[in-house]
């Protein structure tokens, strides 16, 4: 800056003619230093009238003198005036250098005419790219074409806040702007226009966080507020459904107090338990099993759902206040909050009238199968009779028609036992008599019984067990008949039965084969069910109520074993039943001493 | 069969208790055929003077009779000194008879409908003695 100052002095004060013009010359190659010494020669011209040499021509000396005098007076002035203009514009070179802001001008055909570095970089430009080149040309974009006219035309400044890249831009990043465009004026004309543009990406990118975030929580608050709404919706729906239903329901919290209950519960026991502990309303109510024993039903319950597993179908009988005495079916489930049980809900459903219905169930089937036994007793008795008075080789016809007349009537009799047994045993109403002896003389003289009336078909018998059991004899016969008949009826083609035992310290399992039609895959499942019916290939019906198989799984099941069966469709079955020795073997030491 | 090698006199006397006709005609069969001397009383009521009037060997008692219960009849009986020692042998359809009968304090049970066999085999053996 120094030197610039001093070279402009010494110009003017060798050559007194025309310093501007050399000035611009000289400094006219320094691209956009030299246009700042055009701007000042521009500006001191006028300060002297710019006709210097016609001013000193034809005057006397010592005019010449003075006139000098004053006119170095006024080359001193004009040195300091433009010193101190020079001073101003490199001031403001600076400031538009340093400045943040993007700054550029253009002419009022938006040529470039000055940008700042900031401006350039700011579009990811080089300055010399964009000096002296059209706006318009590098950015053709209507709107701001727009946007510059009008700022022209309105004459004064506008701006424009927080535009995407509101200049030539070869940058992809997405930055805010405040835009102004400040018109020149020279002359009361406008000259061009100062375009300045200030970075507010971060405002822009903090205000949209900011917004985004607002949005967020507003969602959240829309969203927690709808949830509370569909909770409370929820909660009142739940409250009218334990309001409104006639079975008691008792809430219970971790602890074991009696939280709340509906008003089910008021009706049914009377009581107000409220703040009791289980233990104490187990007492209250007297809770005790059907058989009359004293259970701890909430300790089952209770204790059972606070572990977090529900409690399901366990049968009671309950005092009330009143002094009735109900039956109940109770549950108790885990009340569940954020992964903790919390609590335990307990209901009752009052069965009394069924167990009612179920024992008059029961006593008509005791009344039914006497009525029926009753006359067959006589029938059985009168026909067992005649066979044995026409055993004599003259009757012998009368002998073999009173021996399938008996066994038609056995026939019948296990028809009626099965009813009876089906309805004892769906009641578990099933009381086994278990004593110790032989198997093996036991099955021996089951199968020479069974085989006495039996024609058709040879009974095998492959038994290497030679121990006692201790089992109901009367019930393990009726299981083993059972399989024998149902072997018979499902081989109709055939003629070989194999009853088979094998047997471990724990189990002894005995295995009835035929070589029948067989059960197909999908139907073995169920051939233990109430009812169940097997058809033959043809689709044709066997005999019977499907009572059979199911009666004497469940007397299994009575002994601690478990029956299942194997079967080829077309080749027959294998039915197989496991009774458990392991009781056996304890009772049978003291026996063998 | 049939008893051949009995003596043809049989003086042991069986007392049925029995409502149902049918059932207490063929025990009559039965047990005359092997020589018994069969008496039958076809009511709940009167039992007892039957039982003190005919002083027999052995009761077939049946269960749900008309009239008395055969468990009240049992206790009487077993109350009365000079009749307590006469066996009784419970005949019923009921299938828990074997159980009331064991508890009423009977001597045994036979199950209806019974095959002849264990009927005759039943009565020897509470007569015999």
């Amino acid at each position: 800056m120094s030197y610039e100052d001093k070279a402009l002095g010494n110009q003017v004060t060798r050559k007194n003619s025309i310093p501007q013009k050399k000035l611009g010359r000289r400094t006219g190659g320094k691209s956009s230093s030299g246009r700042k010494g055009g701007l000042a020669a521009l500006q001191s011209e006028k300060a002297w009238g710019g006709n210097s040499e016609k001013w000193l021509a034809g005057r006397p000396e010592k005019d010449q003198t003075r006139l000098i005098t004053r006119f170095r007076q006024q080359i001193q002035h004009t040195q300091k005036r433009a010193a101190a203009l020079k001073y101003e514009r490199d001031l403001r070179e600076t400031i538009l250098e340093n400045t943040k802001a993007s700054l550029a001008m253009v002419d009022r055909n938006f040529n470039f005419l000055k940008v700042n570095s900031a401006y350039a970089k700011s579009g990811g430009f080089k300055k010399h790219e964009l000096l002296g080149k059209n706006y318009f040309a590098l950015f053709p974009d209507e709107k701001y074409r727009r946007m510059f006219e009008q700022a022209c035309s309105l004459g004064r400044k506008v701006t424009y806040p927080r535009i995407l890249l509101p200049f030539p831009s070869r940058s992809e990043k997405e930055t805010y702007w405040d835009l102004n465009l400040v018109p020149v004026k020279r002359g009361g004309k406008i000259a061009g226009l100062v375009i300045s543009c200030v970075d507010v990406s971060e405002d822009v990118h903090s205000d949209l966080e900011r917004e985004q975030l607002l949005s967020q929580i507003q969602k959240e608050q829309a969203q927690t507020a709808r949830k509370a709404a569909e909770a409370s919706r929820h909660a009142s729906e739940l409250d009218a459904v334990f309001m409104a239903l006639t079975d008691p329901v008792l809430i219970y919290d971790a602890r074991g107090t009696l939280a709340s209950f509906n008003p089910a519960t008021l009706t049914m026991l009377g009581f107000d338990l409220i703040g009791k502990r289980f233990t104490k309303v187990n007492k209250t109510l007297k809770m005790r099993l059907l058989s009359g024993a004293p259970a701890s039903f909430e300790d089952y319950l209770f204790l059972g759902a606070i572990r977090g597993k529900p409690v399901t179908g366990r049968i009671f009988l309950i005092t009330t206040k009143t002094g009735t005495d109900i039956a109940v079916i109770a549950s108790a489930s885990p009340i569940i909050n954020n992964n903790r049980v919390t609590g335990v809900a307990v209901t009752l459903h009052d069965i009394s009238e069924r167990l009612k219905l179920e024992q008059q169930k029961d006593e008509f089937i005791a009344i039914a199968s006497h009525e029926l036994k009753t006359p067959l007793t006589t029938l059985k008795a009168l026909t067992q009779l005649f066979r044995q008075r026409s055993a004599r080789p003259e009757r012998q016809a009368d002998y073999q028609y009173f021996s399938r007349f008996e066994t038609y009537l056995n026939r019948l009799l296990e028809l009626v036992t099965s009813l009876l047994d089906v309805s004892k045993v769906a009641s578990d109403n099933f009381a086994l008599k278990r004593k110790m002896f032989s198997f093996d003389k036991f099955l021996e003289d089951l199968v020479n019984d069974f085989q006495q009336t039996e024609t058709t078909h040879c009974i095998e018998v492959k038994n290497s067990f030679r121990g006692k059991i201790y089992a109901d004899r009367d019930h393990l016969a009726q299981v083993i008949t059972n399989l024998l008949s149902n072997a018979i009826k499902y081989s109709p083609q055939s003629n070989a039965i194999i009853i088979k035992t094998t047997y471990s310290p724990h189990f002894l399992t005995i295995s009835i084969k035929d070589f029948g039609v067989g059960i197909p895959d999908s139907l073995r499942e169920r051939v233990f069910d109430r009812f169940f019916r097997i058809k033959g290939p043809k689709g044709e019906r066997f005999p019977g109520l499907g009572l059979g198989l199911y009666i004497a799984n469940k007397i299994v099941k009575l002994h601690g074993g478990r029956m299942w069966v194997r079967s080829m469709e077309g080749q027959g079955s294998v039915f197989y039943f496991s009774l458990p020795l392991k009781e056996v073997a304890q009772l049978r030491q003291p026996a063998k001493k | 069969m049939k008893g051949t090698s009995r003596p043809k006199s049989n003086s042991k006397k069986v007392l049925v208790v029995e409502d149902d006709l049918g059932i207490s005609e063929v025990i009559k069969i039965i047990l005359e055929d092997h020589y018994y001397q069969v008496i039958v009383h076809n009511h709940g009521t009167g039992v007892l003077p039957a039982i003190r009037k005919n002083r027999p060997h052995i009761i077939l008692l049946d269960l749900w009779m008309t009239g008395m219960d055969g468990s009240e009849i049992i206790k009487k009986l077993r109350a009365n000194k000079s009749m307590r020692n006469i066996p009784v042998v419970v005949v019923s359809a009921l299938s828990e008879g074997e159980a009331i009968a064991r508890k009423m304090g009977a001597d045994d049970f036979l199950a209806k409908p019974f095959d002849i066999n264990d009927l005759v085999k039943i009565v020897d053996k509470y007569t015999s003695a």
